[in-house]
């Protein structure tokens, strides 16, 4: 059996500013390594929030979320800002890149964030991912010499530069053309069966959400299996 | 890659928000360290300004106002235990006029020295030409006065030094000025005692140097100094103890002499008058003494029959064969000729009439009837005129006629027979009273002693020897002086120009902050996406943050650094400014630039640690919102719902304790009250803040209907609640701070007539350089001076001085010894001028009557009076409250207190501390004449004929009339200097304010250049998109300005109470008008500026 990367139990969401409009409703949702997904469903339907709170970025009103085995509820925000740093990568529709500093050095500011990261081992494996998404010549780049697809596959290079388990992409072809959005949806395709990643795309995008394969449809604050 | 790296990616990359908050940053730190450099600087002018004052004159032995032998200088350093030079000096004030340039000045110090002074100046030399007897020296501000170059011809007139103080019973004629002439040899620089003074000032005294022997001559006191000077460096022990081992009687002015065909000795003295200590030192001393006291009885009656002028004696029963001891105190012994005269014998009833001195020269005649107890014949028992002083006037003259004893004498009632009792019997006695009865009759304050006779002496280097063991020279009022003791201390507590130019930097320091607080906030509003970012990718927010102050710590750091390059410039340009058109607030000195490390490290500290605090206060706010929200680039929204709590909580807050200030009991005038109306109008700006705060959030409401396309933009404002927020106060602040300070600002001349005004309603103020002895409101003093043939009713209130230290605002040292003054506290408590801010409760009355109080013994067995001070005086210049002392030292050397009993507000009595004429007088019996005085009168502007008249008669005596107001204005002009300083920082701060407007009117745009581009694109015009954007700023700035002027004007409150005409409402309205104004114009220029970009070719970049 596939081991359990993120577990999501009756979980529930609503802000005080509409308590009486759940936007997520007793959801469950389980995966495990490897797996590849794609969320759809309308705009407004709670998308995003299910990813931030996947993420550990929010957290539920009710219900449970465990990341690798750890149940995030009752952590505190240095102890959530370890799970985010070891087991959870993101991507976002814009690639947020420092444009103050290199492509290199964006890939490798997440490894600031766990004192004691080998840096060496960590610019070697940057430099392996850059090279396995293309981009082995960009390293010194300035985020504004980088064409968007170049961009984006940096911030992906970024989300699996600490060897995460999880991937969430929000969007992630939001920003870029029919051929560069193609393009990066194969690499993470890629990326999740070399890495034995767990992939999670939210995307309004059907099109995009059938090349991920395995679409969920949000609706009603409750997730349903399409295909 | 390090975290390090990626701070210094970031600095470098938002290089140009980075340089704003460097510049505000930088600015702060330039005006710290700028104002605190300019502290150092004034304390090392002043410094600078002592050490040429006293150049290497160390330690001085003053005279007061004894003289003693110019010899003594030799003697002591002739002593064991002494090997220093001694520097004889005689000081003397005059007035001096250039006969060339006709330009008169008054109070002109004249030293009179020899070789030995020049050797403490700075140079060390004697200056060339001084062997030569007429040689004259003046220092350059005199010659600045009265225009004087080298061969001019000075005429000067100086008051001629009399054995006692001219108020003093006999002491002869008052007006003993003599003129002399003076040809200029050479004009002193400081190296050259140009600057010399004993006084702790820094307006350098106008003086004149003349060799000691030709100033001797000219006052008539061969031999004589009255201070003794030794270098910088000298032990003050060793040269105190050199002084009192070598003094002698002739130091003392007494001198002894044998009695006739006796084997006693007498006493006397030059001053006539004996002081008590050197009497009680005498008894202590000589086995057998016996004290006399002669005085001038103006009629001896019995009967029908009288004799006019006779000296009267009163002496103890002892070393004399005429009195005994069974003479009763009411019992006369008369003369053969006395009796003889009167026709009395043994039993018979004598009257003698005699005048006795009150208050300044008045005289009140008294008698006393005494019973006669036996008749002795003149030249036997050793009856004859060694009994008698050198009353001046009296002893000196050879006819009765030339008598000038300084009383009335009617010549008249002189007989030829007086006449020739002169000329055979001089001013031998005509009869003998006990001694107390004597004392009885004419004590007084300068003595109670003319003789002491003693026996068993032996010689008088024995009597020296006796007297110099229980006598020491500073029990006679001689005061020995560390002067560069004093001159450090007064630098040392000298008025801290580094705090004054700090605190009136206050506003443009927070204006820089806050600017830089603002900018920085944009900065990290811009990279809000980075920080979402940064927290999803696992980052706390205090390591987020971390970033941001690293980054604020680097450019805090930098900017501080230059900052301390540009306090440079701005003490430069205060010290500029302090020398030209400031100068009236630190008059008199030559300013040097000097810094001392610790005040940069001050300003470089202060500056780093504020400039952190605020990034981290303006950082806080935003890591507080939710990363996802900052990645999403909504933040402003969630921004604008934290904080509505405190709004409420900071308006009733500031609302309440703003209203508490201004409720609260307070005492009129006093500075509580100023400070108490000053935080009630800062707590209503702060109230007026929160507000429209709340307000702010009111029209966020979804009800709101935008109607309009100024609605539309003021919707846009109340969005970004904490920039619009930050508009109104700065704004606010700035014109509240500016407005409440000018406020303060002084015109002596408005209201000058009311009693409660700070000229007291007086129409002019006079100052002497020579005491005058009249009572100018007598007849026998108008008839004199022929003030009574004036067409108008005036009256003279006059003041007696015992100079000191000038303790107004005009001294930037710190007062060792203010200036004493002293009147007739009756006639000011019936008239009531000046007002009293504070004052103590006191059982003989309130205001004038406070200085009523007689001397009280406190628990130290110290002396104390009360006495009356100029509020600034008292704070500022002697750092004082009431209740609190200000010690003092007697002619004889006793210490005395005054009690600061109460309060005066800002008037033309600055820098003096005010006592009853009474006390002044039981201390200082010497000092006699009055030399300050104020006219008051029904017609005060035809008082202008009084003050002339007086200018002209008094002229000699160097007396300057001026108006009161304008003496008040000189005071006026510090601390209207002062304001004006505090106007120029402070506009400098509202100018940053403003470009503070114009900086959030361009991000607002900026921000929303795509929003406006679409607006464009649907058929908005540039010009309606400026107007939109006016309207989302204007209002903001408005209501700033207004809220900032209607707090300040409760501030002012207690002025307003005075009437507009306190206010300089022109100022004030120019400068707030020019603010709104100046805002308008910056928020138009900024959109105009904005709105020239493409904003349709950003619609197409997103």
């Amino acid at each position: 059996m596939s081991e359990e990367i993120l577990k999501l139990e009756k979980v529930t969401k609503w802000y005080e500013s509409a308590a009486e409009r759940k936007i997520l409703d007793g959801l469950n949702l389980t995966v495990t390594a490897g797996e590849r997904s794609a969320i759809i469903g309308p705009s407004g339907c709670g998308k995003s929030t299910l990813l931030n709170i996947m993420g550990t970025l929010d957290s539920p009103s009710e219900g449970e979320v465990t990341v690798g085995g750890t149940a995030v509820s009752g952590l505190d925000e240095k102890a959530l800002a370890k799970v985010r740093s070891q087991k959870i990568g993101f991507i976002f529709q814009m690639h947020h890149l420092l444009p103050q500093c290199t492509a290199l050095e964006n890939v490798l500011v997440p490894t600031l964030a766990h004192p004691g990261t080998d840096s060496k081992a960590a610019s070697e494996r940057a430099r392996s991912l850059f090279d396995r998404v293309g981009l082995a010549d960009k390293l010194d780049s300035q985020p504004s010499q980088l064409s968007g697809g170049e961009r984006q596959r940096v911030a992906v290079v970024r989300a699996l530069i600490n060897s995460p388990k999880l991937l969430l992409a929000d969007e992630p072809t939001g920003a870029l053309d029919e051929d560069n959005a193609g393009n990066l949806i194969s690499l993470l395709s890629e990326l999740n069966k070399s890495e034995d990643l767990a992939l999670i795309v939210v995307t309004h995008d059907r099109h995009i959400a059938e090349s991920v394969g395995n679409i969920r449809t949000l609706r009603r604050g409750k997730i349903e299996l399409l295909s | 890659m390090s975290w390090l790296k990626v701070v210094l990616s970031s600095l470098r990359y938002y290089r140009g928000i980075n340089l704003s908050v460097l510049a505000g940053v930088a600015l702060t730190s330039a005006t710290l360290s700028g104002s605190f450099v300019v502290g150092d600087s004034v304390k090392e002018s002043l410094r600078r300004n002592a050490e040429a004052r006293l150049s290497r004159l160390g330690l001085v032995m003053a005279g007061g106002e004894r003289f003693v032998s110019a010899s003594l200088a030799d003697r002591v350093m002739g002593s064991e235990g002494w090997d220093g030079v001694v520097a004889p000096i005689l000081q003397i004030e005059a007035t001096a006029s250039n006969r060339a340039s006709g330009q008169r000045a008054n109070k002109v110090q004249i030293l009179g020295v020899d070789e030995r002074f020049w050797e403490m100046s700075t140079s060390g030399e004697v200056p060339e030409g001084f062997n030569q007897e007429n040689w004259i020296g003046i220092n350059q501000p005199l010659a600045n006065r009265i225009d004087a170059e080298v061969d001019d011809t000075l005429i000067l007139r100086v008051e001629l030094p009399a054995a006692l103080s001219r108020d003093a019973p006999l002491s002869g004629e008052s007006e003993q000025t003599t003129p002399f002439t003076a040809k200029v040899s050479s004009v002193l620089n400081a190296d050259q005692f140009g600057l010399f003074s004993l006084r702790a000032e820094q307006v350098p005294p106008s003086t004149l140097f003349v060799r000691m022997s030709r100033l001797e001559s000219i006052l008539e006191q061969p031999g004589r100094a009255n201070i003794l000077a030794v270098a910088v460096g000298s032990d003050a022990a060793a040269f105190a103890d050199a002084v009192e081992a070598s003094w002698n009687l002739e130091d003392l002015q007494l001198s002894v002499s044998q009695v006739e065909g006796d084997a006693t000795e007498q006493l006397v003295s030059s001053r006539v008058f004996f002081d008590d200590a050197i009497v009680k030192s005498l008894q202590e001393r000589a086995s057998t003494v016996a004290p006399v006291l002669t005085y001038l009885a103006t009629e001896i009656k019995s009967g029908d029959s009288s004799t006019p002028y006779s000296m009267v004696t009163g002496v103890a029963p002892n070393l004399n064969g005429i009195v005994e001891d069974s003479l009763p105190d009411d019992g006369i012994i008369l003369s053969d000729w006395m009796a003889e005269d009167l026709g009395a014998a043994p039993g018979d009833k004598v009257t003698l009439v005699y005048n006795v001195v009150g208050t300044g020269r008045t005289l009140t005649e008294q008698e006393k009837s005494f019973v006669v107890n036996k008749i002795s014949p003149i030249g036997e028992f050793g009856w004859d005129d060694s009994w008698t002083p050198a009353f001046p006037g009296i002893f000196d003259v050879d006819d009765l006629d030339d008598w000038e004893p300084g009383i009335p004498i009617n010549r008249d009632k002189i007989r030829d027979k007086d006449d020739e009792y002169w000329d055979q019997y001089r001013a031998t006695p005509k009869a003998f009273v006990s001694l107390s009865a004597a004392k009885e009759m004419w004590s007084n304050r300068f003595g109670s002693v003319t003789a002491v006779r003693f026996r068993e002496t032996g010689s008088t280097a024995k009597l020296d020897d006796q007297l110099r063991q229980s006598l020491r020279l500073e029990d006679l009022g001689m005061a020995y002086r560390d002067l560069q003791a004093e001159a450090e201390s007064a630098v040392a507590n000298s008025f801290d120009f580094g705090a004054l130019f700090a605190s009136m930097s206050f506003f443009l320091v927070v204006s820089a902050l806050v600017l830089a607080g603002l900018v920085f906030v944009f900065g990290i509003e811009q990279r809000s996406s980075q920080i979402g970012l940064l927290l999803a990718l696992g980052f706390t927010k205090k390591k987020v943050r971390l970033q941001f102050l690293t980054e604020a710590l680097i450019l805090s750091l930098f900017g501080a650094a230059i900052g301390l390059l540009g306090g440079y410039v701005y003490t430069r340009l205060a010290l500029y400014g302090m020398s030209g058109v400031w100068e009236e607030a630190a008059a008199g000195i030559e300013f040097v630039y000097f810094l001392r490390l610790e005040s940069l490290a001050n300003a470089f500290g202060i500056t780093v640690i504020v400039a952190l605090t605020v990034v981290w206060l303006a950082s806080r706010r935003v890591s507080a919102v939710h990363p996802s929200h900052l990645i999403s680039g909504s933040d402003g929204v969630v921004m604008t719902q934290a904080g509505r709590s405190w709004d409420r909580i900071c308006f009733v807050g500031s609302l309440l304790f703003g209203l508490g200030c201004l409720l609260a009991p307070k005492e009129a005038g006093t500075m509580s009250e100023q400070g108490l109306f000053f935080g009630a109008g800062f707590l209503f700006t702060a109230a007026g803040v929160s507000a429209c705060s709340i307000l702010i959030r009111r029209f966020l409401k979804p009800s709101s209907v935008i109607s309009s396309i100024n609605a539309l933009g003021r919707q846009h404002a109340v969005r970004r609640r904490g920039r619009s927020l930050a508009v109104v106060g700065l704004m606010a602040a700035g014109v509240f701070m500016v407005t409440a300070i000018n406020s303060f600002r002084l015109d002596g001349a408005r209201g000058a007539e009311r009693r409660t005004s700070g000229t007291g309603g007086f129409a002019f103020v006079g100052e002497a350089t020579l005491p005058i002895y009249e009572d100018l409101n007598g007849d026998a003093g108008r008839e004199k001076y022929g003030l009574d043939d004036l067409p108008i009713e005036f009256s003279v209130y006059p003041f007696r001085i015992s100079e000191g230290e000038d303790a107004s605002c005009l001294n930037l040292n710190r007062a060792q010894r203010p200036r004493l003054m002293a009147t007739d506290e009756s006639r000011l408590a019936e008239l009531r001028p000046f007002s009293f801010t504070k004052e103590e409760e006191a059982e003989n009355g309130e205001g004038w009557s406070l200085l009523s109080g007689a001397p009280e013994v406190n628990e130290e067995g110290v002396l104390v009076i009360p006495g009356i001070v100029d509020q600034n005086t008292a704070t500022y210049a002697l750092q004082k409250g009431l209740g609190d002392l200000v010690i003092y030292e007697t002619v004889s050397g006793q210490t005395f207190a005054v009690r600061i009993a109460g309060f005066l507000d800002t008037s033309i009595l600055q820098g003096n501390l005010i006592i009853s004429e009474k006390n002044f007088i039981h201390f200082f019996p010497d000092a006699g004449g009055y030399q300050f005085f104020l006219i008051d009168g029904e017609a005060t502007k035809s008082l202008e004929i009084v003050a002339n008249h007086m200018s002209r008669m008094f002229g000699d005596l160097g007396l300057e009339m001026r108006p009161a107001a304008e003496r008040l204005n000189e005071f006026n002009a510090v601390q209207n200097t002062y304001l004006s300083i505090f106007s120029t920082l402070g506009g400098l701060g509202i100018f940053l304010g403003t470009l503070g407007l114009a900086i959030v009117v361009g991000r607002n745009v900026l921000e929303r250049r795509s929003q406006l581009g679409v607006m464009q694109a649907i058929g908005f015009t540039r010009e309606m998109l400026a107007k939109m954007v006016l309207a989302e700023h204007w209002f903001l700035h408005a209501f700033g300005v207004l809220l900032g002027f209607v707090s300040a004007l409760v501030a002012v409150y207690p002025q307003l109470l005075k009437g507009f005409d306190g206010l300089p409402m022109g100022l004030l309205l120019g400068i707030n008008g020019s603010v709104l104004l100046g805002g308008l114009i910056f928020c138009w220029v900024a959109a105009r500026f904005v709105l020239r970009a493409e904003l349709l070719e950003s619609i197409r970049r997103e």
